[in-house]
């Protein structure tokens, strides 16, 4: 069951994967570019005072990018089930429907999760060789909550896409873009040590809710 | 197993709208029914009612012996489903598609399949989006002969098709179901081409009343007698013996399930005068409209 599953999520979203995967590749060579331009025409001095007195962040460009690799995965995933109610073909499939939209989903989240780690690992390499360690590791806890925000918008898009009622759509849109906002309210160096375990805790919530839009589009097909 | 799909007091309404009230129908293993129906008497929300993607307001529907509306995925493993509109996952190949379902069926006959889908002439790798309404039709037939089902389940199968595709999937399906082990439930707007297929028809009406026969008792027992129109045909009306009536200006055309005696004896009780009543042969799809009406 499992492999058939994988099969046909894996049809759905490799194109997007490839693309997204490019784009996060091209957004990080950016961020080396970026960092060498400035380490190039920039005192080594002037780049430590912005960075560690000021609070510069020089890495800001990755902060949207695990949300929009989500966003595109979810579509991605479960756009093609919605058009001509397509995802009456899933739920007749011999498989028991939560089952059948958690795997779907922890198959979605498996593929932006991968890139969040890669993305992770670059920042943490690119950062390394122009800053010392300690920067490298304090830079992977300031991105974290964008990564974890990748996520959840993955969630999200699931969630909103596969709700049939348009003001229910509506009210999931606010609370993922509210639960996203939280991801997003301070500039600050590991701002959010203390309190991103708790947000995480709390975006799992998203992933078991992606079962009851399931259930209430099979009731809402007629 | 007797009966594969079992319907008891059925009632469904949209807000206040009576879909259906107390429909009741057994449709029993082996057999091939044809439901038909005029346009919004509820044959699509029937159909959705039996696949699961509807709770009816009240009542009881069993498929296979289960709630039909939480179906197990070992019942739903041995029905086979055909959308409305032959829908189909757009962004899988031929070969991709076979594949997928394959994983999902243990009785899986991929030969079947392709002894269906090999007719297209197309390389296994087209996509189903790049394809005509027939021949993603050959495409889901084929999945579901090769699913191997108990109970096949098509909605409205011919949308869509020109002659020669709903001659190939007819064929295709007498095939197989010849063995009579297989029980199919159809509903197809294409009324003539039930007349080859069906064992039992049931013919719904709005507010759920139904007429549940085989197919030949009905076409022998639902009569067309034709006579002269002489002037007394404006005292024809519908009642228990005349299901329907047509007038033009030359002939009256009555519709009844009694024998030629009983009509004759009660057109004359009315006052209608009869000269040379003939009766005349009719198609299923003459008998559908005579006994639910052309509006």
């Amino acid at each position: 069951m499992l492999s058939s599953i994988l099969y046909k999520e894996w049809l759905k979203i490799w194109r997007y994967l490839a693309i997204v995967f490019l784009f996060n590749v091209a957004v990080l060579v950016y961020l080396f570019i970026d960092l060498r331009h400035l380490f190039a025409i920039e005192h080594a001095e002037m780049i430590w005072y912005w960075a560690f007195q000021i609070g510069t962040l020089h890495y800001a460009h990755i902060k949207c990018l695990l949300p929009i690799t989500g966003m595109i995965i979810g579509a991605a995933q479960f756009v093609p089930e919605m058009i001509g109610h397509r995802f009456r073909l899933s739920l007749h499939l011999p498989v028991r429907p939560d089952a059948l939209v958690l795997w779907s989903g922890l198959i979605g989240l498996l593929a932006v999760g991968i890139i969040g780690v890669l993305d992770a690992l670059s920042l943490y390499a690119i950062i390394g060789i122009f800053f010392p360690s300690e920067a490298a590791e304090s830079a992977l806890l300031t991105a974290l909550p964008w990564l974890f925000a990748g996520l959840v918008t993955y969630l999200g898009t699931a969630l909103v896409t596969l709700e049939p009622l348009l003001v229910r759509k509506l009210v999931y849109i606010a609370v993922s873009a509210g639960f996203l906002w939280l991801f997003y309210q301070s500039n600050d160096y590991e701002s959010y040590n203390r309190v991103l375990w708790k947000l995480a805790l709390l975006a799992l919530l998203f992933i078991p809710s992606i079962i009851l839009p399931a259930y209430r589009y099979r009731n809402a097909s007629s | 197993m007797e009966n594969v799909i079992e319907v008891e007091n059925l009632t469904h309404r949209y807000g206040k709208q009576i879909v259906y009230e107390d429909l009741s129908f057994t449709v029993k293993q082996g057999r091939i029914f044809g439901l038909l129906g005029k346009n919004g008497v509820g044959k699509t929300t029937l159909i959705k009612i039996l696949m699961g993607f509807l709770r009816p307001t009240s009542g009881r529907c069993r498929v296979l012996g289960e709630n039909s509306y939480n179906l197990s995925p070992a019942a739903r493993a041995k029905i086979g489903l055909l959308f409305e509109g032959h829908l189909a996952y757009e962004f899988m190949t031929i070969a991709r598609i076979e594949k997928f379902y394959s994983m999902q069926y243990p009785g899986w006959k991929r030969n079947m399949y392709y002894s269906l889908v090999d007719k297209l002439d197309l390389p296994h790798n087209h996509k189903i989006k790049n394809m005509s309404c027939g021949q993603r039709s050959q495409v889901v037939l084929g999945l579901i002969f090769a699913q191997q089902p108990e109970l096949m389940i098509l909605d409205d199968y011919s949308m869509g098709l020109d002659a020669g595709y709903r001659r190939l999937f007819l064929d295709y399906l007498i095939d197989y179901v010849k063995d009579g082990a297989r029980t199919v439930f159809v509903t197809s707007h294409i009324i003539q081409d039930l007349e080859k297929l069906v064992n039992d028809v049931i013919f719904l009406d709005r507010g759920g009343d139904i007429l549940q026969t085989s197919l030949n008792e009905f076409m022998s027992a639902f009569k067309q007698f034709r006579f002269k129109n002489n002037g007394s045909s404006d005292r024809v009306h519908k009642d228990h013996i005349i299901k329907n009536f047509d007038i033009t200006e030359s002939t009256v055309s009555l519709y009844s399930f009694e024998p030629e005696e009983a009509v004759l004896r009660h057109l004359n009780k009315n006052g209608i005068e009869v000269t040379a009543m003939e009766q005349v042969s009719m198609s299923l799809e003459d008998a559908f409209i005579a006994l639910t009406g052309k509006y």
